[in-house]
């Protein structure tokens, strides 16, 4: 069984704001990180091999935690539109955007993704967090300030993207 | 089991062609005498039954194998053919001869069963290797060498037939065993041990070190948040001259702690909100519109599956009634191509429907939603900073004003609450998420735990290794020592049985067998006569067939011609004695002292036959057969009967 795999690093980074038993406001999940990176890498478009860039990569979960699963097909809507786009696909290609979404989805797996389209959501991910490790000058250490902060550069990101500003 | 051998024909080879059958009304005779004059092929033949009975021909350089050729014939093919009955099931095993290419192949038949090669059932073929077929395939060579210094037949007699290599066997499969075991093992030595037991104690120490800081820390912090409440409230009670002044950083305390909330109330609310990726920004909702209006202009997924058409493509005509012929099929493959299978279908259709029902059509909602509570955010940080902040400077005012005392309680309450910051500092840096640079001695705690796991697993490994070398060492012992006492046990009973039958055989000078180490040791001699060294031989080999549970035939070649008279008929009283089968290659010189001792020893169970080559030198004794009991052959001839073998002499025999 596929699982999300998350950087060790990016665990480490954000565990100033991540709630911990003494520490009640904060990320509640290890999936929270992953997700703004996943946000932040499909915004910039940025994917890297989360193993040639961190010392170790661990599987986290086998499926989206609770709190995402009303979001998961969106997530995968929006993993496509990044996909055809990068791949230089018009959405008006019917046999082009059924092959992606052969290779990206899949209906037996937990996630709704095949374990092509999971792996791809870990690169976008670790592109992510690089985007975000450059952005931010030190780890976070309040979440009312980094949910300001990562907003900005996500906003910024897609103001200047080609593949979310320009083609939707 | 029983092992009896019912017959030889040899074909094509140095000895003259011949068929030779000892069954007699499905039985084997006691005795059966093949006298064969010298020059019919004795030798070649005994070389060949043991050949036969050991598969060792495929191991022949050519020189070997083209010994066998017959002088002087073109012939390239040759086949030496043995019949033996297994407990009364035949056993063939035939030599195939191939003087061009110089090789021997082996053919196999047992029961119905035939192989192309040297492959008895495995309960024969233990018995079928050199050291043993040569201990009932017999000759003087044999004999001689039992007493050679250093030759090792007696021992590896001793060693085939009680079948002591199985222990070795048993200690090889031990040792092979371990290191099957411990192959993909890192260590395996005592030193590896000793390593990974100091590092998982190392750690362990550590672990516990840490755990013990970590409590002491928990119970130090407590004890000084105590403190510094303590001393806070002295402070708040001592400063200032006026109630107005307290009254006024109680007010303020108030509102930055309403401050704070207000902020946690609101970061708490933000969260459901962050988990939305639509709300970070109106395009991603726009891009989905986008991709599900497309999916839906592409008719993806389409109402009709690829498992139509591929179910479609097994018909004989199509939906329309039209027949469906290879071209129509192809087409139809390629087509199906471009269709999802239903499962796809499903997935797109509820990635649309979510999309349709999450994402408002203006797509602005989420985001405007997002951004107006980070504003809202916003407003209460700055709130609630300019509260604590406005806390911090009305208390500094206060002590200031407090005297000398205040100020020394404060004093020694900002260093309690640096103390508790280290503290704090500290238990974060134990409790913290292990890194990849985390060495062994870290206060990390999951890290420790992480390589306390890894040293338990290696020492695990390690220590079972080590368990499993220490059982194979014990087993390898006991096995050793096994066979060490059989051995001995083994050679004292052999040696007390052949010295009992070599004072009836040499009943006038008996030798008398000492010790059997490589080869056999006799009392005061070094070495023996040739009949001496026969009888002994006969007596060493026939007390090892007579203790085995299982019967063989004995097969010898010239087994009286080295021995005078006496021997031979002691030798001949006793052979019927030690083994239900007596195949007797002879020339006709042993006839005498020998035949009739073994024909009244065997109660005349015996069959004589008398084989010779034709040649220009024996066309007389063609033309005297008699009239029955002849097989005869281009090369060779057969003759059964006990008076043709009793007449039958050459003058050029010994």
């Amino acid at each position: 069984m596929a699982h999300f795999r998350l950087r060790d690093d990016s665990k480490q980074w954000f565990k100033n704001i991540t709630k911990t038993g003494s520490e009640e406001l904060g990320l509640s999940l290890d999936f929270d990180g992953y997700y703004f990176c996943v946000i932040l890498g499909l915004a910039t478009g940025r994917r890297s091999n989360p193993s040639d860039q961190s010392g170790r990569v661990t599987d986290m979960v086998e499926r989206f935690p609770e709190p995402y699963r009303p979001q998961q097909r969106i997530i995968a809507g929006l993993l496509i539109w990044a996909e055809l786009s990068r791949r230089g696909i018009a959405v008006t290609e019917k046999e082009a955007v059924q092959s992606v979404v052969v290779e990206l989805l899949d209906a037996q797996s937990l996630t709704g993704l095949s374990n092509e389209g999971m792996s791809l959501l870990d690169r976008y991910a670790s592109g992510g967090f690089d985007a975000l490790t450059e952005r931010f000058e030190q780890k976070p250490y309040r979440l009312e300030q980094f949910a300001r902060e990562v907003f900005g550069e996500i906003q910024a990101a897609v103001e200047n993207s080609e593949v979310w500003l320009y083609s939707a | 089991m029983k092992i009896e051998l019912a017959g030889w024909s040899s074909k094509g080879l140095r000895s003259p062609d011949l068929e030779v059958s000892f069954k007699r009304d499905g039985r084997v005779p006691h005795v059966a005498f093949v006298q064969m004059p010298n020059g019919t092929g004795k030798t070649t033949t005994l070389r060949l039954l043991r050949a036969a009975l050991t598969g060792i021909a495929t191991q022949w350089p050519p020189e070997e194998v083209l010994r066998f050729r017959r002088p002087s014939s073109d012939e390239d093919l040759g086949e030496f053919i043995v019949r033996l009955d297994v407990d009364n099931r035949p056993l063939t095993i035939r030599m195939a001869f191939d003087f061009d290419a110089q090789s021997v192949r082996y053919q196999t038949t047992f029961g119905s069963g035939q192989k192309e090669s040297f492959s008895p059932p495995a309960d024969v073929g233990r018995f079928l290797e050199r050291h043993f077929v040569e201990l009932f395939v017999f000759d003087g060579e044999f004999a001689e060498e039992l007493l050679k210094p250093n030759a090792m037949r007696a021992k590896r007699a001793i060693d085939a037939l009680f079948q002591l290599h199985l222990l070795d066997d048993i200690s090889a499969a031990a040792e092979e065993e371990w290191h099957r075991a411990t192959r993909a093992a890192s260590a395996k030595g005592q030193a590896g041990y000793s390593r990974r037991r100091n590092r998982l104690d190392k750690l362990r120490e550590q672990l516990r070190r840490v755990k013990k800081a970590r409590k002491e820390a928990e119970q130090r912090t407590s004890a000084l948040e105590a403190e510094c409440e303590e001393l806070s409230r002295k402070i708040t009670t001592h400063i200032g001259d006026t109630e107005d002044q307290r009254r006024r950083l109680e007010e303020k305390q108030t509102e930055a702690n309403a401050a704070k909330s207000a902020v946690d109330v609101t970061v708490t609310e933000l969260l459901p909100i962050l988990r939305k990726p639509t709300a970070f920004h109106p395009a991603f909702a726009k891009a989905l519109v986008r991709l599900r209006e497309h999916l839906d202009k592409l008719k993806l997924p389409a109402s009709t599956s690829i498992e139509f058409f591929r179910e479609l493509q097994e018909q004989e005509t199509c939906v329309c009634g039209r027949p469906l012929d290879e071209a129509s099929r192809a087409a139809l493959a390629k087509r199906a191509a471009s269709f999802m299978g239903e499962d796809y279908n499903g997935v797109l259709n509820s990635l649309k429907a979510d999309i349709g029902s999450q994402v408002e059509p203006n797509c602005e909602g989420p985001a405007k939603d997002l951004s107006d509570h980070l504003t809202v955010l916003g407003e209460r940080v700055k709130t609630r900073d300019k509260a604590d902040s406005e806390v911090r400077v009305l208390r500094k005012r206060l002590i200031d004003s407090g005297g000398d005392a205040v100020k020394k309680w404060e004093e020694q309450r900002r260093q309690k609450q640096e103390e508790v910051d280290k503290l704090h500092q500290l238990i974060d840096d134990i409790d913290r998420l292990a890194e990849a640079d985390d060495k062994e001695d870290t206060r990390c705690l999951q890290a420790l735990k992480r390589y306390e796991a890894e040293a338990v697993r290696e020492l695990s490994e390690i220590t079972e290794t080590l368990d499993l070398r220490v059982r194979t060492e014990v087993l390898k012992k006991l096995l050793a020592e096994a066979k060490a006492i059989a051995e001995k046990e083994l050679r004292r009973t052999i040696i007390d049985s052949c010295n009992s039958r070599l004072r009836d055989v040499l009943s006038r000078d008996p030798p008398e067998i000492v010790e059997i180490a490589g080869s056999l040791r006799l009392k005061g001699q070094e070495g023996a006569s040739v009949g001496q060294t026969q009888a002994i031989g006969y007596t060493f080999q026939t007390t090892l067939l007579s203790r085995s549970e299982h019967q063989f035939p004995l097969v010898v070649d010239s087994p009286a011609n080295p021995m005078d008279i006496t021997v031979r008929t002691e030798i001949a009283r006793i052979v019927p004695q030690l083994c239900r089968q007596f195949v007797a290659l002879t020339i006709s010189t042993e006839r005498l002292g020998f035949v009739d001792a073994i024909h009244k020893a065997a109660d005349g169970d015996v069959l004589y036959l008398t084989a010779f080559r034709k040649t220009e030198g024996t066309k007389h004794l063609v033309a005297g057969l008699p009239a029955e009991g002849v097989l005869q052959t281009e090369s060779g001839v057969l003759v059964e009967g006990q008076e043709y073998f009793n007449r039958f002499d050459l003058a050029e025999e010994d």
